[in-house]
């Protein structure tokens, strides 16, 4: 029992945070070509667009963009009930997969906006 | 510390600590816990000799040796300085991206120790460490092979035996796959006209954490070896002694490689081609490479999972494969209920479609020399280069053919019969492009072109073995014999091996400036090739005549004393040959003669600039106007360069972070 | 010391389109060991599953769905400039993901005290056959990649909250929150898998 507890909670724990940690602090010491130049860095920030017309578009969009989420919370609550009532009642695999595969399907289209792939337009 | 300059040493600095650390991680909580050190207290470390030593005293603590295994790994990426940039993006600062050496005031040599982002000291990173692999991996078979060399010999007790044949199966491997990403990484970026990889710091990552991956499997060898043989099939490989996990864990970390490298194969080849480089454009070894990085990209994930789920079987004694049975490293502890069929068609998922990553890139090579060397156009481009995808596609559903008599369901061998007798329809394409191209051209018979020819030779050995074993009625005689290591030898010989060395011997000097010894590389072409048919058919033919896999020692009475030999004779003929050529080209070429910018009047991107090539390949964009591989039709031409850079350069880079 | 500028790895749109397509990559590839995962619960189960209480595993998957939902909204809400929505939803979503995780170690496989010793699996244990097998390794591979997940979206919130990403430059929030949505998609086939689907039978303790 006890390789459970290593295994699965010091591992992801350790390897996750420790780490991360501890990796950071060695980076600093790292050759390379580790000092940034912050002038460049300031002049990259600085060649951001000024923000002009498009930018009120942009904040324009935002009510739009939240509702998006709002149904998609909506449609996922719906399609979660119906996977419990599917299982519970039915007890129908096929049915439950065409739930599943909704499901990932507005997750795929929505939240991971799956068109950016190939669409190149930069959007966000 | 000058040493510590070097990224190899720090790496390794870095890994030795991550190991301590992550040993001591677990133990310490061991005994926080009130438990004690070893799971196992009836086991102790045999004193007798150092080898028995280091055999017995690790096993009582396999948990902890997995975990500290994993920390190396870590250690040696965080050492060697493969994830600095990604921290200090995880940091908000930005790393500018910068071609040469990254390092200021260190000697050009250094760079292969270190980190280094561009493609073609990556791709020589690659072609090296795989040479060493190679050379690590012959040693090992030539050991062995003087056990097989006559019957009922004592020369290799079984139990290293086991070890070294299961050693030399994975380390091949491990090496083949380095050697094709030496290929892709190095060739892949010049052949389309694009100045680096889609990913170079991933690009050096996948390279560096190659390194503890094959640290890690070379030195199980030592901590008990391991008796399953490259396939690592439980429920033999539950059993096994503790070398089995840092084999697995070494071929977890290589495959990782595989799917980052192959990764950035696929996004490189999709959006990085230069102006006029339609996908039927393309050289047929890019076509190679992206679908042998498909196979990379997906199938890779499975080895991986198979051997993760027999790892925590182990430790943790999770039962997916073994129907029941004692946990052998601690006392009173049983699994059980699982399916061992189920680890075979996990693990043959990957490793039938990896045996044509093995390949594929091989066989573009050749389609890549022909017509260089017999001035003559590709005959049936377009089949070429679909065949090379129908190939990496059908091998997804072909996997079960290693299976027959595996015990799994009967009803699935017919199928898996024909849809392994599908594979040859596009193989042959391949055959027949050959032929047809070499078919009335006027051929240089160059050290590359040998051995593209040899390849060519020893490949149909491999190829006409194949359907015999994917027959169901023949392979349930012949399975598990030495007709088996005949196939799969003269598949990679004639699928990797011949075409590897073709391609050092044709981009060497391109890479160096300097040209090869042609007669010590005809040399090294008729020790290998004959010796090589001599080989092949001496294993099939002992497999034929009753000589079983994986033994360490057969009987009289099977008569094949005098076969056994000749293999062995042959095999020492293959292994002095590659030192020929190993000297020719590392050593000798140093003081060798100039090679011009295109020895072969190739009409490749990549030749159309000097050679060595510079930092930038391609300083002004190429732009291909016409077909790859028209030779010999007057007035074509494939690519032409603009005349100034097309893209004014940027000033200040931003990358990653926001 | 550069021997020379690389226009292309330096120009954001250029890598923005390569990183993301790189990305998508990665997740086809990782389609392949969860899958693989999948396969082997049906190859071991068939048509059963291991008898668990029903509720918690639902309580957690809502709290999964909801930290994607938080986690698009934290996504839309920088690329529409709006850092307040931005920070705080990202915030939402790591603890939100911080419970599911915590939920699996500690409801899940139930870590209890049982004299003065840790033990694990109040419910089920690894060493039970092929159902402690096969409930362990895909819950676990799954906590995996939610553990790494709730660090990445505690970097990028990090990084906001000092000021980092603008809504024309934000590719790490997008990575971020694509790379969480898949680990919700993944959760989306294990869940009916582990939870619903087949009969359940005792799993013999
Ligand atoms: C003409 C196409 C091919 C066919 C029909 C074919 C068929 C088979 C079959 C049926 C087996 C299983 C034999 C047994 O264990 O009973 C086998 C084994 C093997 N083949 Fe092929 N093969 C082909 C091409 C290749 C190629 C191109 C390679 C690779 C480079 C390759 C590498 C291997 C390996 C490594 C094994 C041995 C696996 C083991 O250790 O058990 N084969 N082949
Ligand atoms: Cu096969």
């Amino acid at each position: 029992m006890e390789n459970l507890f290593l295994i699965f909670i010091l591992l992801p724990v350790v390897v996750g945070g420790g780490v991360l940690v501890g990796a950071w602090l060695l980076t600093r010491i790292m050759p390379g070509d580790g000092k940034v130049d912050s002038a460049k860095v300031a002049a990259a920030k600085a060649a951001v667009p000024a923000r002009g017309p498009e930018y009120v578009e942009l904040t324009a969009n935002r009510k739009k963009a939240y509702r998006v989420g709002y149904v998609m919370l909506l449609v996922l609550a719906v399609l979660t009930v119906a996977e419990i009532a599917v299982s519970l009642g039915l007890n129908s695999v096929a049915l439950l997969f065409i739930v599943n595969i909704l499901e990932a399907a507005a997750i795929l289209v929505v939240f991971m906006h799956i068109k950016s792939v190939w669409t190149s337009k930069e959007t966000h | 510390m000058r040493v510590l300059k070097l990224g190899l040493v720090r790496g390794l600095l870095g890994g030795i600590m991550g190991w301590l650390f992550g040993f001591a991680l677990v133990i310490g909580a061991r005994l926080a816990l009130g438990l004690p050190a070893k799971w196992n207290p009836n086991l102790v470390a045999d004193t007798s000799t150092v080898w028995r030593f280091l055999a017995t005293a690790f096993a009582p603590y396999e948990p902890a040796m997995v975990v500290g295994a994993i920390f190396f790994a870590i250690g040696f990426m965080i050492g060697v300085g493969a994830v600095t940039d990604w921290l200090k993006w995880a940091r908000g600062i930005e790393t500018p991206f910068h071609h040469g050496a990254r390092i200021p005031g260190t000697p050009e040599w250094a760079r292969y120790f270190n980190v280094d982002y561009s493609h073609k000291v990556i791709g020589v990173q690659y072609g090296i460490t795989g040479i060493l692999l190679l050379g690590v991996g012959g040693t090992l078979a030539m050991i062995f092979r003087l056990q097989l060399a006559q019957p009922e010999l004592n020369f290799v007790q079984p139990d290293a035996f086991n070890t070294m044949i299961s050693a030399h199966g994975m380390i091949m491997i491990g090496a083949i796959l380095l050697g094709v990403g030496a290929m892709s990484n190095y060739l892949v970026p010049l052949m389309i006209g694009a100045n680096d990889m889609a990913f170079p710091r991933l690009n050096a990552f996948a390279f560096w954490i190659n390194v503890p991956g094959a640290l890690l499997l070379s030195s199980a060898m030592f901590i008990g070896g391991w008796n399953t043989g490259w396939t690592g099939y439980p429920p033999l490989s539950s059993q096994a002694p503790l070398g089995v996990q840092y084999f697995f864990l070494g071929v977890f970390f290589i495959g990782l490689s595989s799917i980052l490298g192959s990764l950035n194969v696929i996004v490189t080849t999709i959006t990085m081609r230069s102006p006029g480089m339609s996908l039927f454009r393309m050289p047929i070894f890019v076509w190679a490479a992206f679908a042998t990085s498909i196979i990379q990209l997906t199938a890779t994930q499975l080895i991986g999972l198979s051997f993760l789920m027999v790892l925590m079987q182990r430790i943790m004694g999770m039962g997916f494969f073994d129907p029941g049975g004692p946990v052998w490293y601690e006392v009173d502890k049983w699994v059980g209920g699982g399916n061992p069929i189920l680890f075979q068609h996990l693990f043959w998922f990957y490793s039938h479609p990896a045996v044509y990553v093995f390949i594929l890139p091989g066989l573009g090579i050749i389609s890549e020399l022909l017509p260089v060397f017999s001035r003559k156009p590709l005959f049936g481009y377009k089949w070429v280069a679909m065949s090379s995808m129908a190939i990496a596609l059908v091998g997804f559903l072909v996997w079960a053919h290693h299976m027959f008599v595996s015990g799994m369901s009967n009803f699935l061998r017919v199928p898996f019969m024909m849809s392994t007798l599908l594979v040859a329809v596009p193989t042959g394409v391949k055959f027949f492009s050959w032929l047809g191209t070499l078919w009335g051209g006027r051929i240089e018979y160059k050290t590359p072109m040998l051995f593209a020819l040899g390849a060519i030779s020893v490949f149909l050995i491999g190829g006409l073995t194949g359907p015999p074993l994917g027959t169901v009625a023949t392979d349930m005689n012949l399975t598990d014999t030495y007709f088996v290591v005949g196939h799969f030898h003269a598949t990679m010989f004639g699928g990797f091996v011949f075409p590897f060395f073709a391609a050092l011997y044709y981009w060497f000097p391109k890479a160096t400036g300097r040209m090869y010894n042609e007669r010590l590389g005809q040399l090294h072409f008729w020790l290998m090739t004959p010796a090589f048919w001599v080989m092949s058919l001496g294993q099939i033919f002992v497999g034929t005549h009753g000589m079983r896999r994986r033994i360490a020692s057969y009987e009289f009475e099977l008569g094949i004393g005098d076969a056994q030999m000749m293999v062995t004779i042959a095999g020492f003929v293959i292994f002095t040959s590659v030192l020929i050529m190993l000297a020719n080209l590392f050593v000798l070429s140093w003081r060798a003669q100039r090679a011009g910018a295109n020895p072969w009047r190739s009409r490749g991107l990549e030749w159309q600039v000097p050679s060595p090539m510079p930092e930038m390949t391609y300083a002004t964009t190429p732009i291909v106007v016409g077909e790859p591989y028209d030779y010999g039709k007057p007035g074509s031409t494939y690519v032409q360069f603009a005349p100034a850079p097309l893209a004014p350069a940027l000033g200040a880079g931003v990358t990653g972070g926001d | 010391m550069a021997a020379g500028t690389d226009t292309l790895h330096d120009s954001y749109q250029w890598q923005t389109r390569t990183n993301r397509l790189g990305f998508w990559l990665f997740f086809l590839s990782e389609v392949f060991i969860f899958g693989g995962l999948l396969v082997a619960r049906f190859f071991l189960w068939g048509g059963t599953r291991p008898d668990l209480p029903q509720i918690p595993p639902l309580l957690l998957t809502v709290a999964l769905l909801l930290s994607s939902f938080f986690m698009f909204r934290a996504e839309m809400a920088i690329a529409t400039d709006d850092r307040k929505t931005f920070t705080r939803s990202l915030l939402l979503t790591a603890v939100l993901g911080s419970i599911f995780f915590l939920g699996v170690m500690f409801v899940e496989w139930g870590f209890t005290v049982e004299n003065g010793q840790l033990v694990l699996g109040n419910h089920i244990k690894p060493t039970d056959g092929v159902y402690g097998a096969v409930f362990y390794g895909m819950t676990g591979l799954h906590a995996l990649h939610v553990i790494s997940g709730v660090i990445g979206i505690l970097l990028v919130w990090n990084l906001g909250r000092k000021g980092h990403f603008s809504a024309e430059r934000h590719w790490g929030v997008e990575a971020t929150a694509i790379y969480w949505h898949y680990v919700d998609l993944v959760w989306v086939f294990f869940y009916p898998a582990l939870y619903l689907i087949g009969t359940a039978v005792g799993h013999g303790h």
